[in-house]
């Protein structure tokens, strides 16, 4: 210590003016950051909340079970519900071994070379492409050049291709997180790459493809967009309780499309039945990504590396 | 184990001719007797405007009939149209009549000459917010109002002080440019030369507009009569300012001195047969068109 | 060359998976096709179909033959089911059913079982034969095949997106479609009776001007919220905050037009007194809520990748938390952070429900944040389901389409590459 002026144990540990000025402004800077924070988190509860409180009248089992009704100002929505619901599994059935053999693909095979970064870039732009794009697409390829007609199928085909990224994107994170030394380790018994991917590589990944696959679910029940043109239908009666009410080349009605229609084009509709609508499909797609979030915590605690 | 092959060959064979014979030929003779007692489904499409009243006559209809199930889509006259050429709708909904062209381009496609029907009357009231002073309007000031460069931006224009609305500018709505609502009221208001102005909000429902009306002081706008609610106001019309107002009611439009009104249309491909045939005849019966009523639409004839 | 081997080649051997593998989805397919559709009708009808049905019998039977060959048998043994199996058809096309139809359906259905079982459940001969060593393709190869076909799918759909909206648009933007005009021009009158005119200029105008206003908005709290997490939140916290912005991406588009639609607008007329809340700025405030969760998760990562040596040696200077925010963190993560903002922005411009709900739906050059707009894509929404089929309002509705498509995928091109220069430097 060459300073001239000797600087005490006491004084080492008690705050200088400009310590305790820093302090205040990382406290503020905390705290107003924080406030950011809520302040974007805030709309999701408040929505939420006004959402559910509307809908509290209408709400019940039967509102779930039963048809729309009385020219769709009453009643139900379990037509477009089971709508929804074929739309959603086929393009699941379609887009979840794609998306995951994609993801497999750009992570296990691919070299690192330009061909691979354009495919790469190509999944980037299709997860950018606009939902309406999709849809024209849609009318393009599946309804006309294909000759599906206005049917599920055509609807569910697009909503396979508009959310395949969303399985691909978590399928790769997935696969990049089982480390490279158990590939190595398999590969030195003698396994060849299928095996290895199928008996190490796909097993210690499952939970973060099932995540995937799960928000893929979550994705394509919230669109309108893409499936207006390509096989929703404003109303289709079909049989209450019967969960094969659908034909895979018929329309169907879907939540999002009847939550449109009821809020623009249907008149006197009973107060609460949209907002029945929106609360059950805001509460669908939230529970389906809650059970993605579980799923990923227990994949973090199961861990073994 | 030489022959192996061919004792698979003949096991199969029988077992394939015993399946054939009790199953399959069973059901085909069935499905064949029987192929008109099936759930059988009438495809019906077109008009947005009628959308609603199709869709409320497919559900009375499937407690009436358990067999018949009606699919109904919406997507304009137009498409409505066009799947009747194409031969892919059973009864196509048509807020206009079917031009000639378009009826020429079904036989030649379909061989069989749509079938025309008038099912009701659609009357387009005229809106505004229930506390507009405004009661009574001419086609000419609504021409000026809705018009490319038309001169009546203000609402003191039509003579009246609309205090709820601190700007006094008239703030029109109206609908996307290809619905046949649009069509239908640019051509009452302006005939065929002249366009409306830009600016306008193009709502894409019907109960959209008088939703945004009911919520707008400064706002006018146009969709059909049975969308009233309690927030808005329909305007009395004449077609000049010394011929006698009109209130979009049914006796008016029955006794067509109301003069935005026009007739709803559905169409078959040739005359109808089978269940289509059924469903049109219960939808002009006094049963279906109780149904009109109840939606605000016009009937054929007061009962 | 190896897959068009695997596919079409008649030389060669393959295992039982490998038959398996290839012929499944060949069934399948072909099942599919002929119960949900009218199967000779369109089957002959449609050139396209038939064109594909042939690719994928000749698959099957160059599949059959190398199975064939596996068992040490010559490829001509196919003859045994595809005999029946072209008679059957013919029988078929050639209605009314009759005693021959029932007869060679019922003979096509017992070939093509047997071939079922002979080539689909029984060994091949062990070591090489006359025609090739022993399981010369694999099911491994098979499965190569399919993997790398989904690998490339991706590449496929982005072309057949373009091609397909193209397709529909090309006529009329290549004969008859002012383009100019349709650029600059503000007058969109597509439906006019004598006097049509496409001009998309206020559609972009309004297009752009909402996702400015969704940006202005979303942008501060987005970059705030990422610093917040990704610096001064504990590890538990973070979790939580996460979770919630999941949730918020979560939400459908029509939901949040739903909302825009009955709160927001009541909202905007209470709170500006305005004559009508369905404006640009219900439309902003709405996808400024949809774009957030992207900012935010982008910007996080961006933050994240910066070095913790970075922070330490700032910290170690004497710099508070706020001066490392400030002058190196920001820095440092500036290309994540403007990759965030494009990819959010992308995100605005390619929304549809909300903005057709939210925004008034007018064609209308803006003039400030309460004024009603309309926007591409809303007006592709709101129109192509009244447009005939083929005539020029529909082809430049799917040129409106390409218009988008090119600017998104311009957005995003940017963005992977600024992303891109992160990882590089």
């Amino acid at each position: 210590m060459n300073s001239t002026t000797e600087i005490s144990a006491q004084d080492m540990f008690t705050e200088t003016a400009v310590g305790k000025q820093n302090r205040y402004i990382e406290n503020a800077v905390k705290i107003f950051f924080l406030i950011m924070t809520c302040l974007m988190i805030l709309p999701l509860l408040l929505i939420i909340g006004y959402l559910f409180y509307k809908a509290l009248p209408v709400l019940s089992l039967d509102f779930l079970f039963t048809n729309p009704q009385d020219n769709m100002r009453a009643g139900g929505i379990w037509a477009p519900f089971l709508g929804t619901i074929y739309l959603v599994v086929v393009s699941l059935l379609v887009a979840a071994p794609i998306g995951v053999f994609a993801a497999v693909y750009l992570n296990e095979y691919a070299r690192d070379n330009w061909f691979t970064r354009i495919v790469n870039l190509a999944v980037v732009n299709l997860a950018g492409v606009p939902s309406i794009v999709h849809a024209l697409f849609g009318v393009g390829a599946f309804v006309l050049f294909a000759g599906l007609g206005e049917s599920i199928l055509a609807a569910s085909l697009t909503l396979a291709i508009m959310t395949l990224p969303v399985i691909i994107a978590s399928t790769t994170e997935a696969l990049k997180a089982v480390p490279m030394a158990f590939r190595e380790a398999c590969w030195n018994l003698g396994a060849t790459r299928w095996q290895t991917i199928r008996r190490i590589v796909l097993p210690n990944s499952i939970s973060g493809i099932l995540t995937g696959v799960i928000l893929q679910v979550s994705r394509a029940a919230g669109e309108t967009a893409p499936i207006m043109f390509t096989g929703a239908v404003f109303y289709k009666a079909i049989a209450e309780g019967d969960i094969f009410a659908y034909n895979i080349t018929d329309q169907c009605m879907a939540l999002s499309l009847h939550l449109y229609t009821i809020s623009t084009q249907v008149p006197d509709v009973t107060e609460g039945i949209p907002y029945g609508t929106a609360i059950v499909l805001v509460g669908s797609v939230l529970l389906v990504n809650a059970a993605a979030i579980v799923l990923r915590v227990y994949l973090r605690t199961r861990k073994k590396w | 184990m030489k022959y192996r092959g061919l004792i698979i060959y003949v096991a199969l064979s029988i077992l394939v001719f015993s399946i054939y014979g009790f199953v399959i030929r069973d059901s085909s003779s069935e499905k064949q007797s029987g192929g008109e007692s099936g759930q059988s489904i009438i495809k019906n499409k077109g008009s947005d405007t009628m959308v609603n009243l199709a869709q409320a006559w497919a559900e009375a209809y499937s407690d009436i009939s358990d067999t018949v199930s009606v699919e109904v889509s919406g997507g304009g006259s137009g498409t409505g149209v066009a799947a009747l050429i194409n031969g892919t709708v059973d009864i196509a909904n048509c807020s206009r009549q079917i031009k000639p062209k378009e009826k020429d381009e079904a036989q030649k496609n379909t061989g069989k000459e749509p079938i025309e029907f008038i099912v009701g009357y659609d009357a387009l009231a005229v809106y505004v917010h229930k506390d507009n002073p405004l009661d009574r309007i001419t086609i000419p000031e609504l021409a000026e109002i809705y018009g490319e460069e038309g001169e009546i931006t203000l609402w003191h224009q039509l003579g009246t002080a609309n205090a709820g609305c601190h700007s006094d500018k008239i703030i029109r709505i109206s609908r996307q440019s290809n619905s046949g609502t649009y069509f239908y009221f640019r051509e009452a208001l302006l005939g065929k030369d002249r366009d409306f102005e830009l600016g306008s909000l193009d709502l894409h429902g019907s109960k959209d507009v008088v939703e945004v009306i009911g919520r707008t002081h400064c706002a006018i706008g146009y969709s059909g009569m049975g969308y009233a609610t309690d927030h808005v106001k329909m305007l009395e019309v004449a077609t000049a300012s010394d011929q006698p107002y009109f209130a979009p009611n049914l006796e008016n439009v029955i006794a067509k001195t109301y003069p935005i009104a026009r007739p709803l249309y559905m169409y078959s491909l040739g005359e109808p047969t089978g269940q289509a045939k059924a469903y049109l005849d219960w939808i002009l019966s006094s049963e279906g068109q109780k149904i009109v009523e109840e939606l605000g639409f016009v009937p054929l004839t007061r009962n | 060359m190896k897959f068009i081997h695997i596919l079409f080649s008649i030389n060669g051997r393959i295992n039982r998976a490998g038959w398996w593998l290839l012929n499944l989805p060949i069934f399948v397919t072909i099942a599919i096709s002929i119960t949900t559709f009218d199967f000779p009708a369109t089957l002959f009808l449609e050139h396209i179909h038939l064109l594909l049905l042939l690719g994928l019998v000749w698959i099957h039977i160059a599949v059959s033959a190398r199975r064939w060959h596996d068992k040490d048998k010559s490829a001509w043994w196919l003859l045994f089911h595809i005999t029946p199996l072209i008679c059957s058809i013919c029988v078929y096309a050639a209605k009314p059913p009759s005693v021959w139809w029932d007869l060679i359906h019922v003979i096509t259905v017992v070939t093509c079982l047997w071939t079922c079982v002979e080539l689909g459940l029984f060994k091949g001969t062990a070591g090489g034969n006359q025609y090739g060593p022993d399981s010369e393709t694999s099911s491994e190869t098979v499965i190569d095949f399919y993997i790398s076909i989904c690998g490339i799918s991706a590449i496929l759909f982005v072309f057949g997106i373009f091609f397909f909206v193209f397709k529909e648009g090309a006529g009329f933007l290549f004969s008859g479609l002012n383009i100019w005009e349709f650029l600059t021009s503000e007058e969109w009158y597509p439906t006019s009776l004598n006097n049509k005119r496409y001009g998309t200029f206020a559609l972009v105008l309004g297009t752009f001007s909402v996702t400015a206003l969704a940006m202005l908005l979303a942008v501060p709290f987005g970059l705030g919220a990422a610093i917040y997490v990704s610096e001064f939140c504990s590890p538990k916290l973070k979790e939580t905050f996460k979770i919630v912005i999941e949730f918020l991406a979560a939400i459908p588009s029509v939901v949040w037009g739903f909302i825009g639609l009955t709160l927001m607008n009541e909202m905007i007329i209470k709170v500006f007194n305005a004559a009508i809340g369905l404006t640009m700025l219900n439309g902003g405030i709405m996808l400024a809520l949809m774009s957030v969760p992207i900012i935010v998760s982008i910007a996080e990562d961006a933050l994240k990748a910066v070095p913790d040596s970075y922070r330490e040696a700032a910290e170690a200077l004497g710099a508070t938390r706020w001066q490392v925010i400030y002058r190196v963190l920001l820095p440092a993560a500036k290309n994540g952070l403007l990759a965030a903002v494009l990819l959010g922005a992308a995100r605005s411009i390619g929304e549809t429900m909300a903005v057709l709900m939210a925004t008034g739906h007018s064609v209308n050059i803006p003039d400030g944040p309460l004024s009603w707009i309309r926007t591409l894509t809303a007006t592709i929404a709101a129109e192509l389901g009244e447009v005939a089929k083929g005539g020029e309002h529909y082809q430049v509705l799917f040129i409106i389409g390409i218009l988008l498509f090119t600017i998104t995928f311009i957005v995003n091109l940017i963005a992977d590459l600024v992303i891109k220069g992160i990882r590089q430097s």
